[in-house]
């Protein structure tokens, strides 16, 4: 059961004093995991323990063993790990099996070869992170977490995370709904009256499997980190850092069928504002309420992601363009993403888009994740640092057996 | 490459954005950008209303430089007729209205190749005094042809140029052009105009006071290039840019065995495709030349392709 950290009935005395023994739960010898076990060094604090994915998910771990009522809980990505990926997609290939869209069976999953880039089954891995998610909750004794399970589990789902948003008067790009094929995308489009749109993963992370799409009714317009290969009578997708531009109606069809097969929805495409001759959209990590890091993403085409090596972008620059008062009205968004949608997490990575007049801005993804960001420095201390910092009996969600 | 962010700077007064409720501080220093941000197209803003609201100030009348971004559409965009039909209506209000670009749309709000124009005599026939005039995207683009006796410069930028756009201006009358550049493009995207087109420019019999003479963002560069050599506009060009384009050795070859080519002040070649070897003689001509932005030609299943800058 989760408790609420504001009303917990536990008094100040038994609450966690330095030394912190923190739980990572996330992927052993992982740059996260050692960026972090780095962070607990610079704060002086002893190393955390750190427990698998894998291992929580065959039931080699119990994290009870582990725990103390003072310990701290981290989870962490499990992302960039082949062997975690299987792990997961078994550990949600039954309810994966129970719906409609791509999946894989057990057996399959065992076969499954290690493809750089290849989009593997998002909805069943979406799946697997719920159970463990699960499998973590039903372990815990009475101890404190940095992130809420439901939190990150909605964070991961994001048609309904940007619904949330909206249903808490969060700025965000107006969501044209889940499509089932490229034809269904056609309509919606023709009744929303919208030209340019983006079509995302619903389980995706980071630009994987997103597409800019434009018509006009006669030209077609695709930019995306999409790369389709036929394999026998199937087509397998791939992420490429490389951005792909498609401009034929059936192509673009094509990918965005094949796209549908994992969940997709798909959401109106707001311009970006450039500086210093790229686009750019902002990544902001809030920590304990407070808006942090922030990086400036750069790019040539519609996505701007990091990974996709755009590279980052002068914050002054675009600080002097968006103008203090504005930005005070940016970062107090990001804020109340967390502290309205999300009360129980001490950290997240949000991504703004900020209009071409520096005016406006909408949240485009909330990451619970989001916080990898080496040599991003904030009050002298990065992201990892800050949060370790930032441990506190009033800051952190009391899990309560 | 896209066009990633709004002019700066327009015939070389500062652009500033305008918005309802801003003074018209500096009407003869400043470029006044009426533009409607995609957010405000959500909220119903239209260009008649935000271009209403700005004649409106009794300082617009003395404004002198105007920018026109994108005229509020959440769909597909619009033609630019509505547009060029209401800054022709008004021009009795933009009495000192001396230069006009339609059109700084950036990429994130449509690319180049997705601006659909329109005819632009009317404004020619409005404003008179108009000396300065910079256009972006050719889709229906006309000018008619023009007999305009203020207009200094002209500028067209244009992903994919068709060759009715060339042929109106080469057959128009513009006694007072210093400054012409055209951004030809790509053939992928509608550009059509050969060498032969350009001949009524490069013969130096059109437009006497030429000196800046812009054939950009071309796929026909190096023909272009042998073409300027030999062009006896030379003898009073003082800038030659074909900057953008595909300009690779042969090219150079070309320019650098003009005997012409020394009397120029400026050589603009950013954005290439040539050799070191061929950049370091361009340096050894004794004027100014930009040759910044080299490219590498695109390789893939053993073709090599040479691209502009700007064509979707």
């Amino acid at each position: 059961m989760m408790g609420n950290p504001l009303d917990t009935s536990r008094s100040r005395s038994n609450l966690p004093v330095a030394p912190v023994p923190i739980l990572l739960i996330g992927v052993p010898g992982s740059r996260r995991t050692e960026l972090f076990q780095a962070a607990l060094i610079r704060a002086r604090k002893p190393a955390a323990t750190v427990v698998s994915f894998i291992d929580l998910l065959r039931e080699r771990t119990n994290i009870a063993d582990l725990i103390s009522t003072e310990t701290v809980v981290r989870v962490d990505s499990p992302g960039k790990d082949f062997e975690t990926e299987r792990a997961l997609l078994h550990a949600g290939s039954k309810a994966a099996y129970e719906e409609h869209f791509a999946s894989v069976t057990s057996v399959e999953v065992d076969r499954l070869e290690f493809e750089r880039g290849r989009i593997l089954y998002p909805r069943q891995w979406y799946f697997g992170l719920c159970k463990a998610l699960k499998i973590i909750e039903s372990q815990l004794p009475d101890c404190y977490l940095m992130n809420n399970f439901q939190d990150i589990a909605l964070m991961f789902d994001k048609p309904r995370c940007q619904a949330v948003l909206t249903t808490n008067g969060i700025p965000v790009a107006r969501n044209l709904g889940e499509i089932k094929s490229f034809d269904d995308l056609r309509q919606r489009m023709i009744e929303t009256g919208y030209a340019r749109v983006f079509i995302k993963l619903a389980h995706g992370s980071s630009a994987s499997g997103m597409i800019a799409y434009q018509t006009n009714g006669t030209k077609h317009r695709a930019t995306t980190t999409v790369e389709v290969e036929k394999s026998g009578d199937k087509l397998r997708l791939y992420n490429s850092r490389r951005i792909r531009l498609y401009q034929s109606e059936s192509e673009i069809g094509q990918l965005v069928d094949e796209l549908c097969r994992h969940r997709v929805y798909v959401e109106q495409w707001l311009p970006k504002a450039g500086i210093d001759g790229r686009t750019f959209d902002l990544r902001i990590v809030v920590i304990a309420g407070r808006a942090a890091h922030t990086v400036v993403r750069l790019g040539r085409h519609p996505m701007t992601n990091l990974n996709l090596l755009g590279g980052r972008g002068n914050l002054e620059h675009v600080l002097d363009r968006i103008g203090s008062c504005g930005w005070a009205n940016m970062q107090r968004t990001c804020e109340q993403v967390m502290t309205s949608c999300f009360p129980n997490t001490l950290y997240a990575g949000i991504d703004l888009r900020i209009s071409p007049d520096f005016q406006h801005h909408q949240v485009l993804e909330v990451n619970a994740f989001g916080d990898l960001l080496p040599n991003v420095m904030c009050n002298g201390r990065d992201t990892y640092e800050s949060e370790i910092v930032a441990i506190s009996p009033e800051s952190l969600q009391r899990c309560v057996v | 490459m896209s066009l990633y962010e709004h002019t700066a700077e327009l015939f070389g007064k500062p652009v500033k954005e305008w918005k309802p409720g801003m003074p018209l501080d500096d009407p003869s220093g400043t470029a006044y950008r009426l533009r409607i941000d995609y957010d405000e197209a959500e909220s119903g803003v239209t260009w008649d209303a935000r271009f209403g609201e700005f004649l409106s100030l009794p300082a617009s009348s003395s404004v002198t430089s105007i920018v026109v971004g994108a005229w509020g559409d959440t769909g597909p965009l619009s033609n630019s007729s509505a547009v060029v039909n209401s800054l022709s209506q008004m021009s009795g209000k933009l009495l000192s209205l001396r230069a006009l670009f339609i059109g700084d749309i950036i990429g994130e709000e449509y690319e180049i190749s997705w601006i659909e124009q329109s005819d632009m005599a009317p404004i020619f026939v409005a404003y008179p005094e108009l000396e300065h005039f910079r256009v972006r995207g050719a889709n229906g683009l006309r000018f008619g042809p023009l007999n305009h006796n203020r207009l200094r410069s002209l500028i067209v930028e244009s992903g994919g140029l068709d060759v009715s756009v060339v042929r109106d201006i080469t057959s128009s009358s513009l006694p007072e052009l210093e400054h012409l550049e055209l951004w030809l493009g790509d053939d992928g995207y509608g550009a059509n105009a050969e060498v032969v087109d350009l001949a009524p420019i490069l013969s130096g019999k059109h437009f006497p006071k030429l000196r800046y003479l812009g054939l950009r963002d071309s796929v026909l560069s190096d023909a272009i290039a042998a073409a300027a050599a030999h062009s006896p506009l030379l003898e009073r060009l003082r800038v030659l840019d074909l900057s953008l384009g595909t300009l690779s050795d042969d090219g150079v070859a070309a320019l650098l065995a003009s005997p012409g080519i020394k009397n120029l002040e400026f050589l603009d070649l950013h954005h290439h495709y040539c050799s070191p070897e061929m950049i370091s003689k361009l340096m050894a001509l004794g004027i100014k030349v930009d040759t910044s932005d080299e490219q590498e030609p695109d390789e893939d299943d053993g073709e090599s392709t040479r691209y502009v800058a700007v064509a979707e």
